[in-house]
This record gives structure tokens, C-alpha cells and sequence, in this order.
């Protein structure tokens, strides 16, 4: 699986950091080798079928727990 | 790079076929409302009103700007771009929650065998490639959309004719107030309000005069679909409904006329995921270009890739189930998504009346 998620992400990098550098559009690359790390980081963490909290779980304990909002 | 150009009719279309992409959503409201789910489409519809006018009324103040551009205008750079990574977090949830509901759609009634993560990818592939190719190359699908959409739902709407019995419908308003109130506030925040995402057309936009006419029709029509497939649901299937996962699709079941006029799930199935396509390709879109508006970047192609892996790994991870995803759905979604397309809105927009009196212009 991680396998996968290294070519997967290698191809990603291939077909957009090349046109970046040319174009030296540097903030831009920022931005993506950002969005990019945080992805392979994630994507990497389940291949290895680490446990990652989901967001959605932790905004629904806070509206319920912390906010008190709910129907009853 | 040309820019794109949105007529007000393509928005109209958009508009429409982007609710209509919520039909399955409507099982969170035949969930709580159980027979009485029409009348919370009805009573949502109304409760949705003013807060799209109110998008209409920011589009106005603010011709051609996106709804990044209002934010940073009406509350200046910094604080703007707090506002503006509210609503870019807000997208991108959209995305990974509208693909987890696909995902149980398919894997429940589809494809039992095949695992999620397969499903996920291809789907996300598609709608990257969708939203790398533009607003209006998305938005011009809406118009072949929407009548295929309307079609097949009278289709099957007169097939199952026979089957439905109005009686089911009856009777009216038996439960609890705070149900109704649930039911309504569902019926806004989800397919209704979510229409927000259609401020960060406004730049590409042709005609700027028709935008309030082209929200509220498109409103109307998928409203009325949402309706129409509400009250044909509750009349097929009775009190049943609200223990079926996807009572569209178990009503469409039961179409048989004659032993040769079956199986019409396949084609509501085929038409079901063209829609939520559209939906996640606008919002796929709508995420990418917001990220890019907020951050000044030159383009928005780039980031499509990433945002796409990060769109199936947090659908893979939002849910443990597909009975925690409905429970999320009854409750907490309303109050989430509420805080975004009423709460942040109704900021904005007061701010922006305060900052922005009459004769005193737009500066930017």
C-alpha cells in the first residue's frame, strides 16, 4: 500500500513542481509542497493503518459536549 | 490564460442540479421527520429564504467579487483571511462528506464486494479532473443534468404510480415541535443553504443584475425536485420510511409493471451519482479556488492533486460507520453547516452594511 501512495504522490510532484520551478512561481510552490506534505503525511499514516482521529468526530463532540446543541 | 465566463442561466441551471444532488440527503430528514418529512422540505425551503437573499444581497453590494474578495474587503486582511479558512475548511468538508454518502450508497447497494477506498479514488479522479478544468466547463454539464434529472424523476414518479397510496401521507404534524424544528433547520442547512458555495462564482459571472434570479429559480427547481421524490417516497413506502438508509432507492425498487418494466434502481443509481459528481466537482472547485483567492496565488491547478488526496483520505477517516454518518446527518450537520452559511453570512453582512452605508463606495 505505501507502495502505491509513493508512486502516487511522486506522479503528483512530477506533473506539477517542474512547471512551478520553470514559471519560478516560488509562493505557489510553497503552498503546494505545504498541501503536499500534509498529504503524504496522512495518506502515508493510513497505508501503515495508523488510527487517525477524524475531524468530523471531534467538531460533533464539540458542538454536543462543549455547545450543548442538540435536539433532545 | 482566457478568463471564464458564467451566464446567469448557467448559474440558474448550477444552482439547481447542485440541490438536486442532495436527494439523498433527504433520508437525514425522512429519518426525523419520518411522514412529515414533505412538510419539513417545505418549511426549510421558506427558512432558507431570507438567508439566500441575503447572498444575494453580498453579491450585489459586492459586484464580481467572490465571496474570499467580500471577506477581505469588509473586514480587512487579516481577519478576512480568518474568515475566508473557515469557509475554505467548510468546502473541503462538504467534499469528504458528500463523497462518505456516496460511498455507503454504492457499497450498500451497488457494489457490496468492492472496497471503499476504490470507489473513492476513482470518484475523486474524475472530479479533480473536472474541477483542474474549470468553473465553466462544470457548469455547463448542469443544463444536460438537470433534464435528465427531472425526467427520470417523473419517469419514475408515474411508474410508481400505481404503487403510491396519498393516504400515507396522513396524518399531519402527530409529533413533537422540537421534530419539526430538527427537520426544518436539516432541510436549510443541508441541500438548501449549501448554495453558498455558488458566491465564489460571482467573478466569472456575465450578467450581475440576474444573480438574485438565478438563485432564487434555482432554488425553485430543486426544491420542487426534493419535494416531488419527498412526498413520492412517503406515499410508496409508508411508515417504513424512516428505518431504509436511502428510501429513494428502495421506492424505486418497487417499480414492476408487467414482470418487464423493472429494475429502475440501476438507471436512478446511474443518475444519482452523475448529480453528487456535479456537487463535488463545484465543490471540489469552489475549495481549490478559495485557497487560491485567499492566498493570492497565481493559479489554483496545482493544488488540485493534493486537495484530491486529502479528500479521500479524510472520507476513509470520517466515519466509523454509516450509522454514526446518520446520526451526524439528524443532528450535529445542521448546526455545523448552519455556523457557516448563516452565522459567518449574517456577520459579514452586517458589517458590511455598517462599513459600506449608502453613499459611501466600495473602494476595491
Amino acid at each position: 500500500m505505501i507502495v502505491l501512495v509513493i508512486i502516487a504522490f511522486a506522479l503528483i510532484a512530477w506533473l506539477d513542481v517542474p512547471k512551478l520551478i520553470n514559471r519560478k512561481e516560488w509562493k505557489d510552490l510553497i503552498v503546494f509542497s505545504i498541501f503536499y506534505i500534509f498529504a503524504f503525511i496522512i495518506a502515508s499514516l493510513q497505508a501503515f493503518k495508523v488510527e487517525i482521529p477524524s475531524p468530523i468526530l471531534g467538531i460533533q463532540f464539540f458542538i454536543e459536549k462543549i455547545l450543548h446543541l442538540s435536539y433532545g | 490564460m482566457q478568463r471564464e465566463q458564467i451566464s446567469s442561466s448557467l448559474l440558474l441551471f448550477s444552482i439547481g442540479c447542485f440541490i438536486q444532488g442532495s436527494t439523498p440527503l433527504t433520508s437525514f430528514l425522512s429519518s426525523t421527520a419520518k411522514k412529515d418529512a414533505w412538510i419539513v422540505v417545505i418549511t426549510g425551503f421558506i427558512v432558507s429564504l431570507p438567508i439566500i437573499w441575503m447572498y444575494t444581497a453580498l453579491a450585489a453590494k459586492f459586484p464580481g467579487k467572490s465571496l474570499i474578495k467580500i471577506n477581505d474587503i469588509v473586514f480587512g486582511k487579516i481577519l478576512g483571511k480568518v474568515f475566508s479558512a473557515f469557509y475554505v475548511f467548510f468546502f473541503f468538508s462538504l467534499c469528504f462528506l458528500n463523497i462518505n454518502q456516496l460511498n455507503g450508497f454504492i457499497s450498500s447497494s451497488l457494489l457490496p464486494e468492492t472496497p471503499n477506498l476504490a470507489i473513492c479514488l476513482l470518484f475523486v479522479f474524475m472530479c479533480g479532473w473536472a474541477a483542474r478544468s474549470g468553473a465553466e466547463g462544470i457548469m455547463r454539464c448542469s443544463f444536460l443534468f438537470i433534464f435528465i434529472t427531472y425526467a427520470i424523476s417523473i419517469l419514475n414518479t408515474l411508474l410508481l404510480w400505481k404503487n403510491m397510496k396519498l393516504v400515507n401521507l396522513k396524518p399531519s404534524f402527530t409529533l413533537p415541535f422540537i421534530k419539526y424544528v430538527q427537520g426544518t433547520l436539516t432541510a436549510s442547512a443541508l441541500p438548501f443553504c449549501e448554495i453558498i458555495a455558488f458566491l465564489m462564482f460571482m467573478p466569472s459571472l456575465k450578467d450581475l443584475q440576474n444573480v438574485k434570479k438565478s438563485f432564487f429559480v434555482g432554488l425553485c427547481i430543486g426544491g420542487l425536485t426534493l419535494l416531488i421524490v419527498e412526498i413520492r417516497n412517503i406515499s410508496v413506502l409508508g411508515p417504513t420510511i424512516h428505518v431504509l438508509s436511502n428510501p429513494n432507492f428502495e421506492a424505486i425498487k418497487l417499480i414492476n409493471i408487467g414482470d418487464i418494466i423493472t429494475r429502475m434502481e440501476t438507471l436512478y443509481a446511474i443518475v444519482l451519482i452523475t448529480l453528487i459528481f456535479f456537487k463535488v466537482s463545484v465543490l471540489f472547485y469552489v475549495t481549490v479556488k478559495a485557497i487560491e483567492e485567499m492566498l493570492n496565488l497565481n493559479s489554483y491547478q496545482m493544488l488540485v492533486p493534493s486537495i484530491g488526496a486529502l479528500i479521500i483520505c479524510f472520507t476513509m477517516i470520517a466515519f466509523n460507520s454509516s450509522v454514526e454518518h446518520a446520526y451526524w446527518g439528524k443532528g450535529p450537520a445542521s448546526f455545523y453547516s448552519l455556523f457557516f452559511e448563516a452565522v459567518l453570512p449574517t456577520i459579514t453582512f452586517v458589517a458590511a452594511m455598517i462599513r459600506f452605508r449608502k453613499g459611501r463606495e466600495v473602494s476595491k
